[in-house]
């Protein structure tokens, strides 16, 4: 079992399954998966039109250790209807987030302090177009449930959110993982609200070419999340630069994690205001542009550079009013 | 459009490996694509079920000609198989089971 | 002896009438004695350099288009210019369509028209496009120099300097063909290029063979054809092409060889640094290549399988790569590549060991067709590189392999040894949507019935075939010693679709016996070891990798 483990710790992020993200991002051994696919708990919607279930409804919930911390991970499975948020799979992240909090509630009451395993962290990795189409309400529901749970865990139990796989993490997804306290992507791993093909169906293909993943990568990818502060860190697309940066974020003081937010104030919600005040004048016709504005120079270089080289000399938004938080 | 449900069973004398498996999962439910579980039964069991949930309706007597392959191979006896199908081909189908005997060995 | 005919006068009719044309064409050059036409003024020069009813090549190739010619010829007033008869190789953008809609042009000799198939078939069913002949690429360059030598050529190139002088940089393609082709009958050539420059890199194209020159400020539209993503390869992509490997490459030594373009042979491509390499094979297979420079070829190339490669064309991003690897690919003095479709053609024919190709459809003799009902693709030069070509005299260990094994071929020259090219289909059973590949009647008759063809388009005929690699395992059909023996042996590996299930379990298993069939197990490969993780590169960042940045892949395959 190691033996496999030690395999994906030196493959791509992107490349592994929910699965196998969820087992590789613990420490060896420590994963247990909670309703696995034996529990064949699967979508009571998808049949009634026709389309094939999946026996865990496309997410892998389980509990598991980050080196010193133990954590709740919640990994979700974009290979399977896109990694669409249905009723079944919008429980379970719930139910994950729940189960956090109450196992931090456990450990306190038993006298753990976090420095000794007494802090239980949160660990979503996102690979979502958002709502499942085919049971919208359901899906649109467990949305809100999800950003409910989060408000409950503020303060209490720290969640990372994770974003590096295939699909990337878009639509309401894309709120639920701008709402984390820390966010680690690469630069395969992509978030938006709107999902490129969406924009240009809407604004047409002069405006926003889809196929042009160049374009959708330099607008959505984890490049330009790093440079705009909606990431915290950018890491290599592999399973272990995810695991050793998890760990040593789930291993933080509550409080260093907790003032990575991005929103969560009325200061906040200012702050984010003004970078889309910067994004939306005319000069910026591009996500280059912007990167400029924050005194980029050798943009080829940012761009074709590889992740250390880039975190290196990126020029990230000059975060005004509260502060660079680094 | 309805998905279509289809039930094999196979009676025979397992074999006696070293199979040391309680229960696998492979693949993905996506378009031409399939997943499959596959739980043990209990030791003495001498039959095996092999339940079928698919998108592509109409294809019974080739889902048969290929499970019947695979039992002839594998004589995989004392199973319960499920498999949830997005359309696979013959050949994705069958690449599949064979995936899934040497994700057993490898046990 | 007084002979009975009139004797000829005239010798000079063609370059009288292409005088006259160039005088016309002159009065749209920026200044006296220069061949530089502003493109403002490109219309007004087509029409007065082309005549209605000439045979016309628009440079249409694979790759490269002669984009912005095309348009101008698009907006020529068809009551001057009109029934032109077009001779290119490739049908590619829509303004080739437009022509005919618009009546500019009626008569079409082509090769190729994938891109526009379902236009094209619509086109002729309406009476705007009337179809020549569908050739192969060495046919219709074959005819250029008979019977279908171009008036006019429209070509593009990257750039040009005042001479007239052409560079045509990596993706040279059907330029030299088509122009030598009308410059020597005094045709007239027009050439689109990026801009003009004081000095060339170098020369593709003498500048006294070209009479004007549209600097277009922008790079004509180039389409990067050869660029498959490997994250696109399934599992049973892997198990067949371990099956090639393994089961043909090994067995016969297969050192030159073309590859088409699907996801079987990227997968072959890609196993070459890892399954390969473990059976020992480098060295001894796949040294020689006549193929575009697919960027799945990168980790063959790094690993030091490849010993050359010749091309038809270039592929977009793979153009700093080649440039640094001059042992490997032709680079001119310049640095830069230069291909040539008519050379690679003439070499995938005549120089190699063994072609690998796939397709839609095949029937229970081996013959196999792209064609689907309602589009008109045409060949392009699979054809050549699929067949066994009779006027091939040299011997290589492969050749002289397979040529022992065509039992058949006794049948018609006795017992005189002859070697042969190997052609091998990769084909799973079924396609996508299930749909089978193996048919009892190829979908190429219906399209014959409907646009009126005199036969069916086959691609490749069955006797061209020496193998059938489908996931159920290999037909070595060149050692069938009868079409019945050939048909059963298809049957065999034609897994579950209507045609596999009519194949009798004993002959099958007689056949495997006797080596003509032979299954994944026949060969020692489990089917469940064949996955993904064997090949060398799963990503276009991984050949990104390989390839030490200096391929840079089109922006529509970035990911990252």
């Amino acid at each position: 079992m190691d033996d496999r483990w030690n395999r994906m710790q030196d493959l791509p992020f992107s490349r592994l399954n929910a699965r196998e993200r969820a087992v590789a991002i613990c420490n060896p051994g420590s994963f247990n998966e909670l309703l696995c696919p034996r529990s064949k708990l699967t979508s009571p919607h998808l049949p009634a039109m026709g389309q094939t279930p999946q026996f865990d409804d496309g997410i892998v919930v389980g509990l598991g250790k980050a080196g010193k911390t133990p954590v709740v991970v919640v990994s979700q499975e974009s290979r399977f209807v896109g990694g669409g948020v249905g009723e079944v799979h919008g429980t379970k992240m719930v139910m994950a987030i729940r189960l956090a909090l109450r196992g931090q509630r456990i450990l306190e009451s038993r006298g753990r302090s976090p420095g000794d395993g007494g802090q239980v962290a949160l660990v979503i990795s996102f690979d979502t177009g958002g709502v499942r189409l085919q049971e919208a309400n359901a899906g649109l529901l467990a949305h809100s449930e999800v950003m409910d749970a989060f408000q409950a865990a503020r303060g209490k139990v720290p969640i990372i959110g994770v974003v590096g796989g295939t699909v990337g993490c878009f639509g309401g997804m894309g709120f639920v993982a701008s709402s984390v306290d820390v966010l680690i992507m690469s630069d395969v791993g992509r978030l938006g609200l709107t999902g490129p093909g969406v924009i240009e169906e809407v604004v047409g293909t002069e405006e926003f070419d889809a196929a042009n993943r160049a374009l959708v990568w330099r607008t959505t990818g984890g490049r330009h999340r790093f440079i705009t502060r909606d990431a915290d860190f950018i890491v290599e697309d592999a399973m272990k630069a995810f695991r050793e940066k998890v760990s040593e974020v789930a291993g933080w003081p509550l409080k260093k994690i907790s003032e990575k937010r991005i929103i969560g104030t009325e200061e906040m919600v200012l702050e984010q205001m003004r970078l889309v005040g910067l994004a939306a004048n005319d000069k910026i016709q591009d996500s280059w542009d912007l990167w400029r504005q924050f005194g980029n120079k050798d943009i080829e270089y940012l761009w074709d550079s590889d992740v250390s080289e880039f975190t290196a000399h990126a020029k990230r938004w000059p975060r005004g009013r509260i502060g660079e938080r680094d | 459009m309805a998905l279509e449900r289809l039930e094999f069973e196979f009676i025979g004398e397992p074999e006696n490996g070293e199979n040391d498996w309680e229960y696998l999962h492979i693949g993905h439910v996506m378009s031409g694509d399939l997943e499959i579980l596959a739980e043990r039964l209990p030791a003495q069991a001498n039959v095996t079920r092999i339940h079928v949930t698919t998108s592509a309706v109409g294809f019974g007597s080739v889902w048969q000609m290929v499970i019947d392959e695979f039992m002839a191979t594998h004589k995989m006896y004392g199973c319960e198989i499920w498999i949830n199908d997005d359309g696979a081909t013959p050949a994705v189908v069958k690449l599949r089971l064979w995936q899934l005997v040497r994700e057993m060995s490898a046990k | 002896m007084e002979s009975m005919a009139a004797r000829r006068t005239e010798w000079t009719l063609r370059k009288n009438e292409f005088q006259k044309r160039l005088c016309e064409g002159r009065q749209f050059v920026d200044e006296p004695g220069s061949k530089t036409v502003n493109p403002a003024d490109c219309v007004s020069l087509l029409e007065a350099v082309i005549r209605s009813g000439d045979r016309v090549a628009l440079e249409g190739n694979n790759q490269k288009q002669a984009d912005f010619l095309a348009d101008c010829l698009c907006n020529v007033d068809v009551e001057r210019v009109n029934n032109l008869h077009m001779v290119q190789s490739v049908i590619a953008l829509p303004s080739h369509c437009e022509l005919f809609e618009r009546g500019i042009a009626g008569l079409a000799d082509f090769s190729y028209s994938s891109p526009q198939s379902a236009r094209v078939a619509q086109m002729v069913s309406d009476g705007k496009m009337k179809i020549g002949e569908i050739h192969t690429y060495l046919e219709l360059f074959g005819r250029y120099f008979v019977d279908l030598t171009p008036d006019v050529a429209l070509v593009t190139a990257i750039s040009a300097d005042r001479a007239g002088n052409l560079y045509t940089g990596p993706n040279t393609e059907d330029t030299p063909t088509i122009v030598e082709a009308t410059k020597f009958r005094q045709g007239i050539v027009v050439a689109q290029v990026e801009k003009i420059v004081d000095k060339l890199p170098r020369v593709d194209i003498p500048g006294e063979w070209v009479d004007f020159l549209v600097p277009v400020g922008r790079p004509c539209y180039t389409e990067p054809l050869f660029t498959r993503d490997p994250a696109l390869i399934t599992d049973v992509h892997v198990l067949m092409a371990m099956m090639v490997i393994k089961g043909i490459y090994a067995q016969y030594g297969v050192k030159s060889l073309n590859h088409g373009i699907g996801f079987g042979t990227c997968a072959i491509e890609l196993l070459l640094p890892t399954f390969a390499e473990s059976l020992g094979l480098k060295g001894k297979v796949c040294s020689h290549w006549t193929v575009n420079p697919h960027p799945s070829l990168i980790p063959a190339i790094e690993c030091g399988f490849v010993e050359s490669i010749h091309s038809f064309g270039s592929e977009v991003g793979m153009e700093d790569y080649m440039a640094n690897r001059p042992d490997v690919f032709f680079v001119g003095p310049d640095g830069s590549m230069r291909s040539n479709r008519a050379m690679c053609q003439v070499a995938g024919h005549y120089a190699v060991d063994a072609f690998v190709g796939s397709t839609l459809q095949m029937d229970r003799y081996g013959n196999s067709s792209t064609a689907v009902a309602g589009r008109i693709a045409g060949f392009g030069g699979a054809p050549n590189m699929g067949c066994d070509p009779p006027g091939r005299r040299h011997s290589t260990a492969s050749w002289l392999r397979a040529g022992r094994e065509s039992t058949m071929t006794r049948g018609l020259i006795g017992p005189v040894p002859r070697g042969r090219k190997l052609v091998i289909q990769m084909v799973e059973t079924f396609g996508a949507g299930r749909v089978p590949s193996f048919v009892h009647r190829l979908d190429a008759w219906t399209l014959m019935e409907e646009a009126g063809f005199k036969v069916p388009p086959i691609m490749m005929y069955g006797d061209a075939i020496t193998h059938l690699v489908t996931e159920e395992g290999i037909a070595h059909l060149l050692r069938c010693d009868s079409l019945e023996q050939r048909e059963s042996a298809i049957k065999a590996v034609a897994g579950y679709t209507d045609l596999g299930r009519e194949a009798n379990p004993k002959e099958t298993l007689e056949l495997r016996r006797q080596g003509i069939v032979q299954t994944p197990e026949d060969l020692g490969i489990d089917i469940g070891d064949a996955n993904t993780s064997h090949l060398a590169a799963r990503s276009i960042r991984d050949l990104v990798e390989w390839s030490d940045g200096l391929y840079r892949p089109p922006d529509r395959f970035r990911e990252w």
